[in-house]
């Protein structure tokens, strides 16, 4: 039996102390438990995150694209947050937010800026496998609403929204 | 950890002991230019419109990108053209689960709140939400790795 890294998701022989490749500690791997009565703290501790993901909202672009030609997608397609790729490797994220707070009024012309002037560069991300909770302790601890979701060879499978993570709680109260 | 279950707790808590004092709110007749000014200054991605204190409608980055960003539009138009009317709202003594309903279901960031008189009082946030719920966790699973070449040199309470 392997042992996953929860941080890097080598699979260290079972009994290591820390991962083999980056060296995080597993040993709180199996610490704490979910409370056995908590239906809800149970699920967001233990649950994947690809039990949340529609599949509908991932969406790549590359650094030297323009603002406008991502303005254009997000209009056409109901989008708000794209990842940004170079070299097949996550390099940015950019949100509708960043647009606002750092593009809108600021150029005159969104034909002529960049992706990468205006991304957030090296955002977060987390593994399908991961515990919802993992992802929820990004956007707390973060203030992010998108966290990219990556294959363990760096490929994008998606982007878990904030509000897929409501979503998911809502329609858990809803079906009891 | 607390000793209530989550479910519990989040029917319990009411949204007024959760929120931040932080609303960025303006009149019906401001500019897009001010307001787009108004909501970079705040560093905030939304605006509550308001008028005679009531919330008559909320202005976001969303209606930012879709109707103005790349379109031909008067920049000098009062944000009242563009924003999004009558949202939906909830009051300050409503559960911190009915929040949660109604984000996850209607898709909003933000939601105003008002008082038993309608009156505009504060805005409950997306983020507020979920920072409140990761506290609801145990630390320990929480805290990833934020740096993996990291060693720590005792164990944990050593």
């Amino acid at each position: 039996m392997k042992i996953k890294c929860p941080s890097c998701g080598f699979e260290n022989i079972q009994g290591e102390d820390r991962c083999d490749q980056c060296l995080h500690s597993l040993m709180q791997r199996d610490i704490p438990l979910p409370k056995k009565n908590d239906a809800l703290q149970r699920v967001m501790m233990t649950a994947p995150i690809s039990d949340l993901l529609t599949g509908k909202d991932l969406l790549v672009a590359s650094t030297a694209d323009t603002l406008q030609k991502i303005v254009k997608i997000f209009q056409g397609k109901n989008k708000n947050c794209v990842l940004i790729y170079k070299k097949k490797k996550l390099v940015g994220i950019l949100s509708q937010r960043d647009i606002l707070l750092r593009v809108a009024g600021k150029y005159k012309d969104l034909s002529k800026v960049k992706v990468e002037q205006v991304m957030t560069p090296n955002p977060e991300y987390v593994r399908g496998d991961d515990p919802i909770a993992y992802a929820v302790n990004k956007m707390a601890i973060g203030g992010y609403r998108h966290v990219p979701v990556l294959a363990a060879d760096g490929t994008p499978l998606s982007i878990v929204l904030i509000k897929d993570v409501l979503a998911y709680l809502a329609r858990r109260e809803k079906n009891r | 950890m607390p000793e209530k279950s989550v479910d519990a707790l989040l029917k319990e808590k009411k949204i007024f002991e959760i929120v931040n004092p932080r609303l960025v709110q303006a009149p019906p007749d401001i500019s897009i230019h001010e307001a787009i000014r108004l909501m970079q200054e705040r560093r905030s991605s939304y605006i509550v419109v308001a008028d005679n204190k009531k919330a008559v409608g909320i202005f976001t980055e969303t209606d930012v990108t879709r109707k103005i960003l790349e379109h031909d539009v008067d920049w000098s138009r009062p944000v009242r053209d563009f924003m999004t009317p009558a949202p939906a709202v909830l009051h300050p003594e409503d559960t911190v689960a009915a929040a949660i309903d109604l984000m996850g279901q209607r898709r909003f960031y933000h939601i105003p709140l008002v008082n038993e008189n309608e009156e505009l009082v504060n805005v409950i946030s997306v983020r507020t939400l979920i920072r409140f719920l990761a506290e609801l966790y145990p630390a320990e699973i929480l805290n990833l790795p934020p740096a993996p070449d990291q060693i720590m040199e005792t164990r944990e309470g050593g």
